[in-house]
């Protein structure tokens, strides 16, 4: 992505911030596409505990992922409070259920730390790394990831 | 794009509707003998697809079609005799085109040998005849550009009868019918220019005819009521005179005829009309102005008879047309929500709110079928190309075979046809290579010696009916269930019924023939023939009898863009069932419901034991607490097998728009698709065959006829 050349050197990215089950995560944001106000979702046969089912995403039929499950947490309850961040991978769409999203992140590319550890979690191996802000440290999703970790037949 | 390509595309599309000509006409030729009318059309297309070849500089097309262009020219200067031998020939001089066209679009070389044996084929056919090149008439077959000059421009009378138009040099009278029709106005003329500008070419007298001006109680301030008639006396030619009509050319009637009996003789009998001004002349074509006017005693009129044109069309890429089958599958879940949030308002809505809420269900649906219709074809396509199919089987095949081919205009979806290609070409060489059997056996079983394939396309309830009818010797059921057991499909103790044992044709890993030949036996079975039918949301069926041929029935939707679907009820949430698919919804009986061990539970229908699932367990939700007695049986076939699906509640029978759900996340077993309810609600559809199977007795178990056995399937 090409920035403004004038105002800093170093590559900027910009994130969206997430919560997830009282954790402070975030995307990339050209991945992210929306954000929608939770509605009821149907259920998908023969799936992994973290897909909540499927929506009506303006006609087109998307799963729904509840992060907090798929990272081990505690899974949501959904409520109207509740967000889904429309995200896409390749020609896929795909939500993911979270909390809240907060604001847009713009991180300088040498402030990126890898994620430590030998990536056993389940968390670990959808976090593709660390950033360190004046809140505390993000754990930033790799989408593709999580899309893996649905394809992954049970 | 540059435009060279898109030239080039705008060729190849052109050379598909052109071959599919050829090939039509080749047919023809076949089955009913040459007359012109097929001969020219064969040609016309040959020399077409020539002459766009040549003008990309592809030589090998050029080439070929030069010979083809070359015979058949012979052929329809009767200079050769078509007989079967050389209709043979050029069937495969069609089939070679067709080849040399696929590969001159894709830029590769293609299989130039087989060209060059058919082209040799067809010069040794010229060979007898004198060679002599200067009977290529390029000019007669110039393609169909027909100007319509009987649908354009104001219409000129008695121009047979003009004088020379350089001789005019002394006044003539000229008598000028002019009568302007609404778009004239609409367009900014004004009749007074024109007549000024008649005036400049000499002296007028002008008349106008105001009996055509409506009455008060029907007057009509927007519409053209007058004509004139206006007496030119001027030595000015004819064509000065048309020019002065020049920018209102197919706004207006208009006829210039030349008065003077002594210059123009055979004008006489339009000029005894001046006095009186003839009312069919000036009759207005009130509906539409576009045509010329209606003027019954012209000569011109005579001369070009109205041709017959064929319906005007439009080339439309099939994404454009899907992409509104999308929106308009939006409009109708739309139309469904809005219907859905009204009711729910709870208090009786105004009527007059109702009436429109049902125009716009209405209107929808319309537009909806409209929009469907675009997308369906006739099945002529397809199956004209099984011709070649057949004709190559049985070629190597070596038995004479003839393709029927019944109801090639049905209407099918798109993209059903596409997908259609692979498997009933895989049906039509097994029904040449397995169902018919070697010309001598068929001689000693007092057959004829040419077999009969017979293609069938009908539409049957709302679905699309396909059959492959062979006469050959019916399917050799021993011989089936030898190879069954052989494979380990099923054991020597199985009790299996005749279609039973038809069917595990379609079990994968399953080739009856013994040696595999070089045509059907590809390793590949009827088991990728069902497969791809069952992709199609279809069916695939077999009757057969032994000795006298057997029947493949295949059964599809009629688009693959909705479906005709049961809603029902599962737990919390609403699933739509395949209509075609449940034969039956029955409230189930206390004493017709046992349970056999501990879990299982069968189900008493019409004499036969059905195994009942509930859907909603199947498809992991918590049992249902409800009794089974207070719940409702949809009975679903698939195939052999029937099963009762448990369901809550039947809501509605409706057409759903069918979404893919594999698109985003993956397929799900039990379910083939997905669609939107009109609560914005996403409702899965589900697909009962894997359902069916797995109620399937296991290897375990012997096969209990109870479940199983079924009447054969009648033809």
């Amino acid at each position: 992505m090409p920035l403004e050349p004038d105002v800093k050197t170093v590559p900027v990215q910009l994130f969206s911030t997430l919560s997830v089950a009282g954790q402070k995560y975030c995307i990339d944001i050209m991945r992210v596409r929306e954000n929608r106000r939770w509605s009821p979702t149907t259920t998908l046969p023969h799936s992994p505990p973290f897909m909540m089912g499927t929506m009506n995403l303006r006609g087109e039929v998307i799963p729904i992922v509840d992060l907090a499950c798929m990272f081990g947490l505690p899974p949501i309850v959904p409520t109207d409070r509740h967000v889904v961040v429309i995200v896409e991978h390749g020609n896929r769409i795909i939500g993911l259920a979270v909390e809240a999203v907060r604001r847009i992140l713009s991180v300088e590319a040498d402030q990126i730390r890898e994620a430590p550890g030998a990536r056993k979690e389940c968390t670990m191996s959808c976090v593709c790394g660390l950033v360190t802000t004046d809140d505390g440290m993000i754990r930033i999703i790799d989408v593709e990831d999580v899309v893996k970790a649905m394809d992954e037949v049970l | 794009m540059s435009e060279r390509d898109a030239i080039r595309d705008m060729f190849f599309e052109e050379c598909e509707d052109l071959l599919d000509e050829l090939h039509e006409g080749l047919q023809v030729m076949e089955s009913d003998g040459a007359d012109d009318d097929c001969i020219n059309a064969i040609f016309r297309a040959v020399h077409s697809i020539k002459g766009g070849a040549g003008a990309f500089g592809l030589d090998a097309l050029v080439g070929f079609s030069h010979v083809f262009e070359t015979v058949l020219d012979q052929i329809r200067d009767g200079a050769i005799i078509p007989d079967p031998d050389l209709v043979q020939t050029l069937q495969s001089a069609g089939d070679i085109l067709s080849d040399l066209v696929d590969s001159a679009r894709a830029g590769t070389a293609g299989d130039t040998s087989a060209a060059d044996t058919v082209a040799e084929q067809l010069e040794s056919v010229l060979g007898d005849q004198p060679a002599d090149d200067e009977t290529f008439d390029f000019e007669t077959i110039s393609a169909d550009f027909d100007f319509d000059m009987d649908l354009e421009g104001p219409t000129i009378i008695g121009t047979d009868h003009l004088p020379d138009l350089d001789t005019v040099s002394t006044d003539q009278e000229w008598l000028i019918k002019f009568q302007p029709f609404t778009e004239l106005y609409a367009t900014g003329h004004e009749p007074l220019i024109l007549f000024r500008a008649l005036a400049e070419l000499g002296e007028i007298t002008i008349e106008a005819d105001v009996s055509r001006v409506a009455g008060p109680e029907s007057f009509d301030w927007t519409e053209s009521y007058l004509s004139w008639e206006i007496l030119l006396v001027s030595n000015a030619p004819q064509q000065k005179i048309m020019d002065v009509f020049e920018f209102v050319d197919g706004l207006c009637a208009l006829s210039v005829v030349p008065q003077d009996a002594d210059d123009a003789a055979g004008a006489t009998q339009v000029s005894s009309d001046v006095a009186l001004p003839a009312p069919e002349i000036v009759e207005p074509p009130e509906q539409d102005p576009g045509e010329p006017a209606g003027l019954p005693d012209t000569p011109i009129a005579e001369a070009l008879p109205p041709r017959k044109e064929p319906p005007a069309t439009l080339r439309v890429e099939v994404d454009r047309i899907d992409s509104l089958v999308n929106t308009v599958g939006e409009l109708i879940i739309n139309q469904a929500m809005l219907s859905q949030r009204v009711r729910e308002l709870g208090q009786r809505p105004p009527p007059e709110l109702m009436t429109d809420l049902e125009d716009y269900k209405q209107l929808a649906r319309n537009v909806q079928e409209g929009i469907m219709d675009l997308r369906m074809q006739p099945i002529r396509q397809l199956f004209q190309r099984m011709n070649r199919i057949a004709r190559e089987t049985a070629n190597t095949a070596e038995k004479p075979v003839t393709l029927e081919l019944e109801g090639e205009d049905t209407k099918v979806d798109k993209k059903v046809i596409e997908k259609l290609a692979e498997p009933l070409t895989h049906m039509v060489r097994n029904a040449i290579d397995h169902g018919i059997e070697p010309p001598d056996k068929r001689a000693e079983s007092g057959k004829p010696a040419k077999g009969t394939v017979r293609l069938n396309a009908s539409h049957k309830s709302g679905h699309v009916l396909i059959q492959i009818v062979d006469d050959g010797g019916g399917l050799n059921r021993e011989k089936i269930r030898e190879t069954a057991e052989g494979k380990g499909l099923v054991s020597k103790d199985d009790d299996l019924t005749e279609a039973e044992i038809d069917n595990l044709l379609f079990c994968p890993g399953f080739s009856t023939a013994s040696t595999v030949t070089s045509l059907s036996g590809r390793g590949v079975g009827m088991d990728v023939v069902k497969t791809a039918i069952t992709a199609l949301g279809g069916r695939v069926s077999i009757a057969s009898e032994p000795g006298v041929g057997s029947t493949f029935t295949i059964v599809l939707p009629l688009t693959m863009a909705v479906l005709d679907g049961m809603v029902v009820c599962v737990g919390d949430e609403m699933m739509v069932v395949p209509i075609a698919a449940v034969e039956e919804a029955i409230r189930p009986k206390k004493r017709d419901v046992s349970k056999v061990g501990s879990g299982s539970i069968v189900f008493e229908n019409r004499g036969d034991y059905l195994p009942v699932v509930d859907l909603g367990e199947y498809l992991g939700h918590p049992p249902s607490k409800q009794k089974l007695t207070k719940r409702t049986f949809l009975i679903v076939r698939s195939e052999e097998t029937r099963v009762a699906l448990a369901v809550d509640q039947v809501i509605d029978k409706r057409q759903v728009v069918i979404k893919s759900l594999s698109k985003n996340y993956r397929p799900v077993p039990g379910v083939s698709a997905a669609t939107i309810l009109g609560d914005g609600k996403v409702a899965l559809i589900v697909d009962p065959d894997p359902i069916a199977i797995d109620t399937r007795p296991r290897k375990t178990a012997k096969r209990t006829s109870s479940t199983l056995k079924e009447k054969p399937h009648a033809a």
